[in-house]
């Protein structure tokens, strides 16, 4: 099993083609190594074990923190990636206060202006000022992001969870089912979830998440197959450890690390997904200022007045570009094959 | 078994580079040739008599879904290709909606109004070479009633269909209909053909009709054969040489429809000379941006659609009539106009566009805008603090902006607008829905009158189109009206009647009636020949058009 | 005897996907709310005409008879006849088959032409400026929605610069080359058809760059790190030592091991961009597939977008399924687990 972790595509069909996550080079990315092998030496119930443990631990932690503080900065992409990331938070919190007109009043009689000294990147068609609107559509499209990778790890994890942990049978049923819903394009499949379920944010959070669980749980799956065959499970298990506990206090934690990474790289490709939904008419409704929804409406006028829809694709391209770099460079911290 | 196989691609691969490259530089040489054969050509078309076939290109935005007349009667369904092939017994000739001999040269009516005599035309061909009689006629008929297809609704009063010689026809209804022979000359008018040796000399199976042949395929008496149909690409049509009407005067011989599905690339292809028309509505907003260019024509005329709200009458709180009234009331008209129909539009305070008769009465009640009135009726009804309403709304681009305006002026009076957009199946299984589980507090789509006669737009409010369009409102007294409206010849007793109607639904106001929109084709200058029919809306009469003085 | 055995196994997988993907697609285009039965009738329509059409197309029958037959109709190969267009579904499709096929191959080929130069010079580089550059080259690919970056190809190359047409696949003066394989460029070039060959080049240029570089990402990114592994082994360190150029090493021994891997992810990322061109079809009026999964969403035409579903899903998983059993032939430690 040892020797898949020099394959960086030893699970093709999760390695994500246009449309999916790119799990594949982060499934076989190793947990952090399990802690206290080296500490055999001291009695484990002797109080000083504890206290050696805690401070090893700490020490470790605190290393391992440094160590990748430094790998961070070395990377000015990632530096990059944070700096966008937390500009967006910061646009998105503040979206009141730096906001220069109200975002949703109509103006016709100010429709379709250019870029001006008042409206900085011009108004929309019905007279929205777009500075506004992208100010504002930033909290709503981080708030789908996270609502959206959220609620796919919630339902992906437990699921890839159950299908590693129990094997056989389940595990042969939850793959193929998640093999159904691989079989289709994320897009795709969002798209028509969101339709039947008739469009609002809500439910393009839930379609997402129905679109997306499937390359969790593949990730989850592969992670706790590997980690079963850890020794410090087999000793867990043969110490006399329930299943459950095994799961929850070792498997769990171990299988952590590449799915937060994961969750991170996908937030830009959710955001993405989501804004394509808004554009082809199926994300939240008028008058939001969503992002993919304000390209939508800028479409007809985009040859002429380009900065209605300009800015917003614009908007987009750069959030997503900082979650990517931001993913991009945590990657690299878990996965010590692309750090080098 | 392997090595042999990889080997003949090693080897095949080469040849396909090879010849890309080969047609490359044949092209290099060829694209001279071409061009300099083509602009001498389109140089002599300007300043002399022009030689060689004219062709139009017009865009349209989908593929069509069939060009059987019997099977396909909406506009953006097919019916825009179907009548270059395609014909009517009658026409309507001109904006007023005055008939005029099509297939038919003339035709009477008997005194009981059940009996309609057609003379048709004769020397009449069908594209397979056959003749027109009136046994086609009669064959139509028969075709269209076994398919059971989307055009047998207009046939629903016929009875029979009689041959009475090869050129007499006779079509008996079963109940007086006043407005059948506008139905017959309108949009939705009934077009004869294909031909009947064409349909059984294509049955799959006897008696299917060779109704999958006609799907892609016609045999009508039009000006135009359909050439090829690339889905999703072009239909290219070219003239029938023994076209009744004759080909002296100006005429294109070929017209290139092609499906251009993004209305801001269409109007770049106008714009660039790719295309010569863009044939079937572009969306107001792309078509503004054309005005000032002098190379295209926008050429404006007024619709019989209406633009308009409608109310769900059985859900509080607009069952309300004060309520309803109160949200017509603050609703603002003008800025509606000139935002979201950029002016390409007219007010209108009735459920009939004026291009329809009767007019709406003097005395019936008129909504503008009037923001302390509604504040007060909404109190009197007790909702001076608001209430949210969901809007269900047809998915047309400057529906969005109006949608956004009711928004904020319905914000003033502290109601909230969740407005859902959806395209027009979506939206018409919620209208369908029976009276009182209507998913909706206001609805809002289009209508238009696709005949000249006051009877196809407002039959939407009898009670019995509650399951079609009708948002609930109806008694059996304005049912009764409309009934009588409809049955009778006597044309001021229906004119009465319909106003009265009118004046009904003013007062009880269960829909905001905002604007007849106008209608805009746009196209180079080039092109002749183009008029609008308001009822046939959509319908681009293409053996009228010509090109002339084009340059390449 | 043993990797015969997994790859039938692996075959057999299969069927039960399939299955369930038929099932999904039933399911969620049934749950669309709409009545397709009226959109062909037209609003005009009375409930009479309504009624007889939802019979003809069966639509008043229980759900599951649907299904039933809807699947008994699939084993023969026939996915139903189209609300929309009365055609057989399978007819629509194949139409515009060769269209989504020659864009989705065209912009494969550009992908594997940007993409892996790309990924090699990022491995080789690692961590310095060209390595930065290329992955923030990638990472915008990646990061651009592909519908934006459509509408501006329009805007500047169409609009502004006027070189290349805005949509379509042909010029209306230019035939079309007659018809071989239905991919324009290859049967322009098979024919000798040079006037065809630059026409349809020009019209493919703009969706084709606008597809590509949204898979760009992938491509780059599974270059770069089998780069790096395949670097870190031991072999090439020994080349390396025995005293070979590293240029030599890097073009010949590593660039050569590290292709496995790009190439094998080539079959599953041409399934998707099958769908992926969606958007790009859409906006560049390519007659693909996208373009009538797209009108067949907005006008309800339930035996249309099941079809397209699962014919793109049936691409989709043969794709998986071919990667899947080459990789079992071309990998022997993966046979022997």
């Amino acid at each position: 099993m040892s020797d898949r972790r020099d394959e960086p595509q030893h699970e093709p069909a999760a390695s994500g083609g246009l449309d999916g996550p790119l799990v594949g080079s982060v499934l076989a990315a190793t947990p952090g190594g399990p802690a206290g092998t080296s500490l055999t030496t001291i009695a484990e119930d002797s109080p000083t074990y504890a206290a050696a443990r805690k401070r090893y631990a700490r020490e470790r932690r605190m290393k391992r923190l440094k160590f990748s503080w430094y790998l961070l900065r070395r990377n000015p992409l990632t530096i990059t990636g944070l700096i966008i990331v937390l500009g967006l938070v910061l646009v998105a919190l503040l979206a009141p206060l730096i906001a220069p007109h109200d975002p949703v009043k109509l103006d016709m009689l100010n429709s379709l202006q250019p870029p001006s000294s008042k409206h900085w990147l011009g108004t929309d068609e019905v007279g929205r000022d777009i500075l506004s609107r992208i100010i504002h559509g930033a909290g709503i499209s981080l708030r789908v992001g996270i609502l959206a990778v959220l609620s796919i790890t919630v339902l992906g994890v437990p699921i890839g969870l159950v299908a590693g942990t129990f094997g056989g049978w389940v595990d042969t049923l939850i793959m193929r089912v998640a093999d159904i819903f691989l079989a289709f394009p994320q897009l795709v499949l969002a798209l028509a979830i969101a339709t039947a379920l008739g469009g609002g944010m809500q439910n393009v959070i839930i379609a997402l998440a129905i679109a997306g669980w499937p390359w969790y749980a593949r990730l989850v799956r592969g992670l706790v197959l590997s980690v079963r065959q850890e020794a410090f499970i087999e000793a867990a298990r043969v110490s006399g450890s329930s299943w459950r506990r095994v799961m929850l206090r070792h498997v769990m934690p171990n299988s952590m690390g590449p799915v937060i990474v994961q969750a991170s790289m996908d937030m830009g490709y959710t955001i993405l997904l989501a804004a394509s939904l808004g554009f082809l008419g199926i994300g939240v409704k008028v008058p939001t200022p969503e992002w993919g929804l304000m390209i939508n409406a800028g479409r007809p006028y985009f040859m002429d007045q380009w900065w209605v829809a300009g800015f917003p694709g614009i908007a987009i391209l750069v959030s997503v570009l900082g979650f990517n770099m931001l993913g991009d460079g945590l990657r690299d911290l878990v996965d010590p094959r692309s750090r080098g | 078994m392997k090595t042999p196989k990889a080997k003949t691609w090693l080897t095949t691969l080469p040849l396909v580079a090879l010849a890309f490259v080969v047609a490359l530089s044949l092209a290099s040489c060829a694209g001279e040739e071409t061009t300099t054969t083509t602009a001498p050509a389109g140089s002599t078309e300007t300043t002399a008599a022009p030689t060689g076939p004219v062709t139009l290109v017009a865009t349209r935005n989908n593929d069509p879904n069939s060009l059987d007349p019997a099977d396909e009667v909406t506009v953006g369904g097919g019916l825009e290709s179907q009548v270059a092939f395609y014909e009517r017994l009658i026409n309507i000739g001109d904006p007023s909606g005055e008939l005029e001999p099509g297939l038919a040269e003339s035709w009477d009516a008997s005194p009981d109004a059940l009996t309609y005599t057609f003379k048709l035309r004769q020397g009449v061909k069908f594209h397979d070479g056959t003749e027109f009689n009136a046994d086609a006629v009669r064959f139509t008929w028969q075709r269209i009633m076994a398919l059971e297809g989307a055009a047998a609704q207009y046939w629903q009063p016929v009875k029979d269909v009689v041959v009475v010689d090869p050129y007499t026809v006779q079509i008996v209804l079963s109940q007086v209909s006043p407005s059948f022979l506008a139905t017959l000359a309108g949009q939705r008018g009934i077009y004869m053909g294909p031909s009947p040796a064409a349909v059984k000399a294509n049955e799959t199976t006897p008696g299917d009709w060779a109704k999958d042949y006609f799907r892609d395929h016609e045999s009508g008496t039009g000006p135009y054969t359909l050439t090829s149909w690339t889905h999703d690409q072009e239909l290219v049509y070219e003239k029938f040489p023994e076209y009744w009407r004759g080909w002296d005067g100006e005429h294109v011989d070929k017209i290139i429809h092609r499906i251009v599905k993004e209305p801001a690339t269409a109007r770049l292809m106008l714009e660039k000379g790719e295309v010569d028309i863009a044939a079937d509505d572009l969306p107001i907003e792309i078509v503004d941006q054309m005005k000032d260019n002098p190379d295209i024509v926008l050429k404006r005329d007024p619709t019989t659609t209406l633009t308009q709200f409608t109310f769900n009458v059985d859900k509080k709180p607009t069952s309300d009539v004060r309520v309803r009234k109160a949200i017509a009331l603050l609703f603002d008209y003008d800025t509606a106009i000139e935002g979201s129909f950029k002016g390409y539009a007219k007010r209108v305070y009735g459920p009939i566009p004026s291009s329809v008769w009767p007019p709406i009465p003097e005395e019936a009640v008129k909504y503008n805008r009037n923001v302390e009135e509604a504040k007060s009726l909404l109190a009197e009804a007790g909702y001076a603090d608001g209430f949210t309403l969901k809007l269900s709304g047809m998915d047309i681009l400057n529906y969005k902006s109006l949608f956004q305006i009711l928004q904020q002026n319905l914000a003033e009076a502290n109601i909230k607008l969740d407005v859902e957009m959806t395209t027009w199946p979506v939206l018409f299984e919620k209208l369908q829905k029976p009276k009182g589980e209507k998913p909706f507090d206001m609805a809002s789509y289009q209508m238009w009158a696709a005949i000249p006669d006051p009877v196809d737009i407002l039959m939407w409010w009898h009670t019995s189109a509650i399951t079609v369009i009708n948002p609930g409102w109806g008694t059996s007294e304005t049912d009764k009206m409309l009934d009588d409206a409809n049955s009778t010849m006597d044309q001021a007793e229906r004119e009465r009647l319909y106003s009265q109607v009118i004046m009904k639904l003013n007062d009880d106001c269960p829909g905001i009636w905002v604007a007849e929109v106008e209608h805009v084709m746009v196209y180079k200058p080039w092109l002749k020949g183009y008029e609008y029919i308001p009822y046939y809306h959509g319908l681009v009469n293409w053996y009228n058009l010509s090109i002339e003085g084009k340059e390449s | 005897m043993k990797l015969y055995y997994l790859i039938g196994r692996r075959i057999l997988q299969v069927i039960p996907v399939f299955l369930g993907v038929t099932l999904l697609t039933f399911a969620v285009s049934h749950s669309i709310p709409g009545d397709p039965a009226r959109a062909i009738a037209g609003i005009y329509a009375n409930e009479q005409t309504v009624e007889a059409i939802r019979h003809r197309w069966g639509l008043d029958r229980p759900v599951y008879e649907q299904y039933g037959i809807y699947v008994k109709g699939l084993v023969q190969g026939d996915l139903g006849v189209s609300i929309q267009s009365r055609r057989p579904v399978m007819d629509d499709i194949s139409d515009r088959l060769p269209a989504t096929i020659e864009l989705a191959l065209f912009a494969l080929i550009l992908m594997c032409l940007i993409g892996i130069p790309v990924g090699v010079v990022s491995a080789n580089w690692r961590n310095k400026l060209p390595d930065h550059l290329s992955r923030l080259f990638v990472l915008i690919g990646g990061a651009v929605p592909t519908f934006w970056l459509a509408l501006v190809a329009q805007l500047v190359f169409f609009r502004y610069l006027g070189w290349l047409p805005s949509g379509g696949r042909t010029s209306d003066m230019i035939a079309s080359p007659s018809h071989i394989s239905g991919l324009y460029l290859l049967d322009s070039a098979l024919t000798l058809n040079g006037a065809a060959l630059v026409d349809s080049l020009e019209h493919i240029l703009l969706p084709g760059i606008t597809l590509a570089l949204a898979g760009i990402t992938s491509i780059t990114r599974m270059t770069r790190a089998s780069m790096l592994e395949v670097l870190q082994r031991d072999y090439i360190k020994a080349a390396r030592a025995k005293g070979l150029s590293r240029r030599k090493v890097v073009l010949k021994h590593a660039f050569k091991n590290a292709l496995i891997p790009t190439v094998t992810i080539l079959g599953m990322m041409f399934g998707s961009m099958l769908s992926g061109a969606f958007v790009v079809e859409w906006i560049f009026s390519w007659p693909g597939l996208g373009s009538l999964a797209a009108t067949s969403i907005t006008n309800l035409d339930y035996t249309t977008i099941m079809g397209v579903s699962v014919v793109i899903a049936f691409v989709y998983v043969l794709a998986n399924l071919v990667v899947d059993v080459s990789y079992m032939i071309l990998n022997p430690r993966i046979r022997l687990e």
